[in-house]
């Protein structure tokens, strides 16, 4: 039973991947259309809430300590995204090489004279009792 | 979700301070423990920090012409249980408030307790279901983080409208209001993340397997170690 998850087939992941990207695109497409009376197209939904909350009475009491200007603040989500997928892909790679390390260790124990750490399925030769 | 600075009364943000704070003292410690008693998965631990730093970060269009963030919780809720993600979440939070006037100081508790507390927590619940009636493993990743996502904007809506309740409709109404600025939104985002979910989760399996093992967490990992 091979699953999505564990599957070695080679297609499910760029699937997957494929997967996102249509969806991200379908967005894209589609949102235009709806957003096209709109001044600025794809606002922030954290923005629409904003201004439905103080339209509701929200009166800002406090303001942010520090408030990046428009394209400060978009280098500063591609550094916070920089930041997240540098250390998620370096602690992938890492276990991918401990991964194999220890692969290629068991391998060489295989061939050496060594107690086989994997028994397949017992179809070894295995000492009578 | 991330509501402003300075949006939420000061009295109704000293109360979700004081809900959410037990939450994220007890998932601090619960990071803490894990460092100490399982150094092994220091990576895991970063890595499932990293990807709810990620996902929050990018700003996704939507259908109905808006744009949003996705949360990523989902995924530490799975492979550590959700009181760490109280922690890390709060971190990623804390980071966007001050770098990014992204959410807020003032609103961190309120915030913490939608993305960081309720998220996971539905995320997981999501997840052990799942699994328990039998479903599949990718299945229960991709509720998991849908869920997480989507639950974590409705605890938004929600604390929004006890904040501002409609004159006419009340809190209802406003919830209402609020969650029709979100729902619809925040749909295909969540989609996307829930196969965001499963593509890490592939990964995960094939490097971290002894780890997840250690964890408990069967996802059909246990073949993969038998063949190794």
């Amino acid at each position: 039973m091979s699953d999505v998850l564990t599957s070695n087939r080679k297609w499910v992941t760029p699937a997957l991947v494929a997967a996102v990207v249509a969806i991200f695109l379908a967005c894209l497409f589609i949102g235009t259309h709806a957003a096209s009376g709109e001044e600025e197209a794809f606002g922030g939904t954290d923005g629409a809430a904003t201004t439905a909350a103080e339209e509701a009475g929200a009166e800002p009491w406090f303001k942010p300590l520090f408030e990046p200007a428009g394209e400060v603040e978009s280098g500063l989500f591609a550094m916070q995204a920089a930041i997240g997928s540098g250390v998620m892909c370096f602690a992938i790679g890492w276990m991918a090489g401990n991964r194999r390390g220890a692969k290629h260790a068991t391998t060489t124990a295989d061939t050496g004279a060594g107690p086989d750490p994997t028994n397949e399925a017992g179809n070894e030769q295995t000492p009578v009792d | 979700m991330h509501i402003a600075e300075g949006i939420l009364p000061p009295i109704q943000c000293a109360a979700w301070y004081a809900a959410s704070a037990p939450f994220v003292v007890h998932g601090a410690r619960q990071v803490i423990k894990e460092v100490k008693e399982r150094p092994e998965n220091r990576l895991l631990l970063a890595t499932a920090g990293a990807f709810t730093f990620l996902l929050s970060s990018i700003k996704l269009p939507s259908v109905t012409g808006s744009s949003s963030h996705p949360t990523g919780t989902g995924a530490g809720a799975v492979i550590f249980k959700p009181p760490v993600m109280a922690f890390m979440g709060t971190v990623v939070l804390i980071f966007q408030a001050l770098l990014l006037a992204h959410g807020g100081i003032t609103t961190l508790g309120a915030n913490a307790f939608s993305m960081a507390i309720v998220g996971p927590w539905v995320g997981y619940a999501f997840y052990k279901l799942t699994m328990k009636v039998g479903g599949p493993s990718w299945l229960a990743v991709f509720l998991c983080m849908v869920f997480a996502d989507l639950s974590t904007y409705c605890v938004t809506s929600i604390q929004l409208a006890l904040a501002f309740p409609d004159p006419s409709s009340g809190m209802a109404g406003a919830a209402a209001k609020f969650l029709s600025i979100f729902a619809v939104s925040q749909v295909p985002l969540a989609i996307m993340e829930g196969f965001l979910g499963i593509l890490l989760f592939r990964f995960l399996v094939k490097v971290a397997a002894p780890q997840l093992d250690s964890l408990g967490l069967d996802l059909g990992i246990a073949k993969e170690h038998a063949h190794v």
